[in-house]
């Protein structure tokens, strides 16, 4: 019965890997042939089955990117980069958007460039490593009473703290960071609703950092300026 | 204020010694003690860390006869700084006996002025016969002269450029009351060699002894043509006093007069080079010549220098070796070639070596090959050109922290627009989210962290503290036997065995005791009802009866196990 199972597993996740190869290659081929909508529609087809891989969202990024949707493009590139924060293609990719949407580049700070530099699994993947060799140190202490194993776990178990304060620095930026994109030039307003008076204007491409939500509006925060924008127009990374 | 004029006069001395350092001039003889036969070999060396070093002009030495032997030049490049040294060596034969002396004197070099040391020569009385040399070669006189001369050539045909010696003879029978004056032919329109020194030697003309002095010189020409050169001319003031004549008082009371001797004259035929057969790299060097290619090392970094040397050795006109035709090193950087050359005039032939050096700086990493350098020259004794080349030469350049050149790439290239890059492909793909363990994040710290408390519980006796051994087993006690009556054999026999034992060790584990001896006695002493005691020992006496009776009827299994539970259940309620 279990067999059966297991084989049924198997099989469904065989059939289903073969058949996102084949939406990639399709993707790609229609990409070569320059039919930017076609390869677009296969990326995103492959995102709505739950596909994770960085390449999609840098490819359908490149697709937005040909067909001269900039700011689609970069939001596409934010959600690649967010998965493979190192990758230079994605940095490269993102700066000649950057241009063509006259985004200035923002400096950040040592402590934000670190925490953009490893993704969240990747901090995940460590958290819980480290954890289950503080865990082993700890019960080989037990059991050999060696005083090794007291120092050896001291050190892991500041390794570990600091990369839990890794986790929740990274996960507090990006609840609290750069999460969304103005896909379009919009106002900025002073309260959320159109009677309220209009404080900037956020050009296309923008991300901004969402504080507070209201009835179809967002408070955002973009640079140092705060006010409030429709939730339509903005799209998470 | 005092410490400031120390500092300033400190740093005009270390100015002053580090321009001292430029250049260094020396002076050295063979010998410092000579008879009036021998000669002196002076040594002139030049050195200094510049690629071009001044020219020597010799003073005047009045009390030798000076002849041009050798140079030597050497150039070295170490570390991209260049440093050079010439080596002249002239052979002075002393004209007189006595302390002679040879005077410091001095070169210009960018405004300094270098002194080299005096030298004092002893030279005393010659020798019984001049160089010891006696030469068994019979020859025809002219006439039965006590003084006479002649001049020849080695060959009376040649090639331009091609090596001419000339060889003057001065035959005596006797001595010369002073120097006598020679004066050689002009050979203006060719290049001249000296080949010192003059060779002194004894022989024979017609049964008459003779002093010989030959002196011979190496002629280049220039041009091709018909030449006659003016007959030799020596000037001398003949003394009666005979080499061979033992009676000294004869020549002392002689007298002396002035005599000049003339010889014949020569006359060579200068061909022109053939055009025929003629290279294209040909520059116009006729010799006999061979050509050697190498580096300091084979194995660098990119960006390191090395340095490749050409070398041309042979006979001919080492001064006037042309460079050869360097090929375009388009792995490498190259600097200018700087040329040094070796003359040695050893048994009066001029031969020698003429050396290019380059650094060359390697662009790229791998392996780089420095291609064969072709030379081509006129071989005079052949009659015709001849090309020869270097051997390949392989280097292996691995990859340098800085190549040198790299700017030099980056400016040929020009950025003309920029785009994004291409697609790329997904090698793994990846479902729902972000990997096993960032999608079981909190179960995978908690599985741990409880595994080790059990552990830590297990070891430590909290648990048995928490959880007594004997509270657990009596709570157990009727889910353990409810399981083991239901896997109880379906024999009657058997199964009143199973239910015995499930029965007294349902009450040895709610009672705590090691073994049950007697049941009524077990249950009694806690206090059980006396029907539950009879009910008790009545279902054991039955199984019992299930065990031993030879004849059982009317047996079901199910009304045994109900019975069983309904007492158990009823038993757990008093102990």
């Amino acid at each position: 019965m279990y067999l059966k199972k297991i084989i049924y597993i198997l099989l469904f996740t065989v059939n289903a890997v073969a058949a996102a190869m084949d939406a990639s290659d399709r993707a790609s081929a229609l990409y070569e042939n320059m039919d930017w909508k076609g390869a677009l529609s296969e990326y995103e087809k492959l995102i709505d089955e739950g596909y994770t891989n960085w390449q999609i969202y840098f490819n359908a990024g490149n697709c937005f990117f040909r067909m001269g949707d900039f700011p689609r493009a970069r939001l596409y590139y934010l959600r690649a980069e967010r998965r493979m924060p190192r990758e230079k293609d994605i940095k490269y990719n993102l700066s000649i958007v950057g241009k063509k949407l006259n985004l200035r580049e923002e400096n950040a700070g040592f402590l934000i460039l670190f925490i953009k530099y490893f993704s969240m699994s990747e901090v995940k993947n460590a958290v819980v490593g480290t954890f289950w060799i503080l865990m082993i140190l700890t019960a080989l202490f037990i059991i050999k009473r060696r005083e090794f194993f007291v120092w050896s776990g001291a050190f892991v178990f500041i390794v570990w703290v600091f990369e839990v304060s890794v986790l929740y620095g990274k996960a507090g930026y990006e609840k609290k960071g750069k999460c969304a994109v103005v896909l379009e030039k919009e106002n900025m307003l002073s309260g959320p609703g159109t009677s309220y008076k209009v404080i900037a204007e956020i050009p296309a491409g923008c991300d901004i950092q969402i504080y507070d939500r209201e009835e179809g509006w967002v408070f955002a925060k973009v640079s140092t300026s705060g006010g409030w924008i429709r939730e339509d127009a903005i799209e998470k990374i | 204020m005092p410490v400031r004029y120390l500092v300033t006069l400190l740093s005009c001395c270390f100015v002053a010694f580090c321009n001292a350092q430029d250049l260094s001039i020396s002076a050295s003889v063979s010998k410092k003690s000579v008879t009036l036969n021998e000669q002196v070999q002076l040594t002139i060396s030049i050195s200094g860390s510049t690629g071009k070093l001044p020219g020597l002009n010799l003073p005047p030495l009045n009390d030798f006869d000076v002849y041009s032997s050798a140079s030597s030049q050497n150039v070295s490049i170490v570390n991209g700084k260049v440093s050079s040294s010439y080596d002249y060596t002239f052979i002075l034969v002393p004209k007189r006996q006595g302390k002679l002396l040879i005077p410091a004197f001095e070169i210009d070099f960018k405004g300094e002025k270098y002194t080299t040391n005096s030298i004092e020569i002893e030279v005393g009385a010659p020798g019984s016969s001049a160089n010891g040399v006696t030469l068994p070669a019979p020859q025809a006189a002219p006439q039965a002269e006590s003084f006479w001369i002649k001049q020849e050539l080695n060959k009376r045909v040649c090639f331009v450029g091609e090596p001419v010696y000339y060889t003057f003879f001065f035959f005596a029978d006797r001595g010369l009351a002073s120097n006598p004056n020679l004066q050689l032919p002009d050979f203006s329109g060719f290049l001249k060699e000296d080949l010192p020194p003059p060779k002194r030697y004894t022989t024979s003309v017609n049964g008459k002894n003779y002093s010989v002095t030959e002196i011979k010189e190496a002629i280049f020409p220039v041009k091709a043509g018909n030449y006659n050169f003016a007959p030799a001319h020596l000037e001398i003031i003949e003394s009666n006093f005979p080499f061979f004549n033992d009676d000294f008082f004869s020549g002392f009371f002689g007298g002396s007069r002035r005599k000049m001797l003339q010889s014949d004259s020569l006359s060579l035929s200068i061909k022109p080079l053939p055009d025929v057969g003629k290279p294209s790299n040909y520059k116009g060097d006729v010799g006999s010549y061979s050509i050697s290619a190498s580096v300091d090392k084979t194995r660098l970094k990119a960006g390191d220098a090395l340095k490749l040397m050409v070398k041309i050795s042979g006979t001919g006109n080492i001064s006037s070796i042309t460079q050869p035709d360097f090929p375009e090193f388009v792995n490498f950087k190259q600097y200018e070639v700087i040329a040094s050359q070796k003359m040695q005039k050893e048994n009066y032939l001029i031969t020698g070596s003429k050396e290019f050096q380059t650094v060359l700086v390697p662009r790229l990493a791998g392996e780089l090959v420095i291609p064969p350098i072709e030379y081509s020259y006129f071989d005079s004794s052949a009659g015709k050109y001849r090309q020869i080349k270097t051997r390949e030469i392989k280097i292996s350049v691995l990859p340098g922290d800085v190549i040198n050149n790299a700017p030099e790439y980056a400016t040929t290239l020009k950025e003309v627009s920029r785009d994004i890059r291409h697609i790329r492909e997904i090698s793994q793909f990846r479902l729902k989210g972000d990997g096993f363990i960032a999608r079981n994040f909190k179960e995978l710290l908690v599985i741990p962290f409880g595994a080790l408390l059990i552990f830590l519980g297990v070891t430590s006796g909290i648990y048995e503290k928490i959880f007594p051994k004997a509270v657990m087993v009596r709570r157990a006690a009727l889910a353990k036997a409810v399981a083991s009556l239901k896997k109880a054999p379906g024999n009657p026999r058997e199964m009143g065995e199973e239910f015995e034992r499930i029965i007294l060790c349902f009450i040895k584990e709610r009672l705590g005791i090691e073994r049950v001896a007697s049941v009524k006695k077990a249950l009694s002493e806690k206090k059980v009802s006396f029907d539950t005691v009879s009910s008790v020992t009545e279902f054991i006496r039955e199984c019992q009866a299930l065990r031993f009776s030879p004849v059982i009827t009317g047996f079901q299994k199910k009304v045994y196990e109900k019975k069983l539970v309904e007492l158990l259940k009823g038993l757990k309620k008093c102990i």
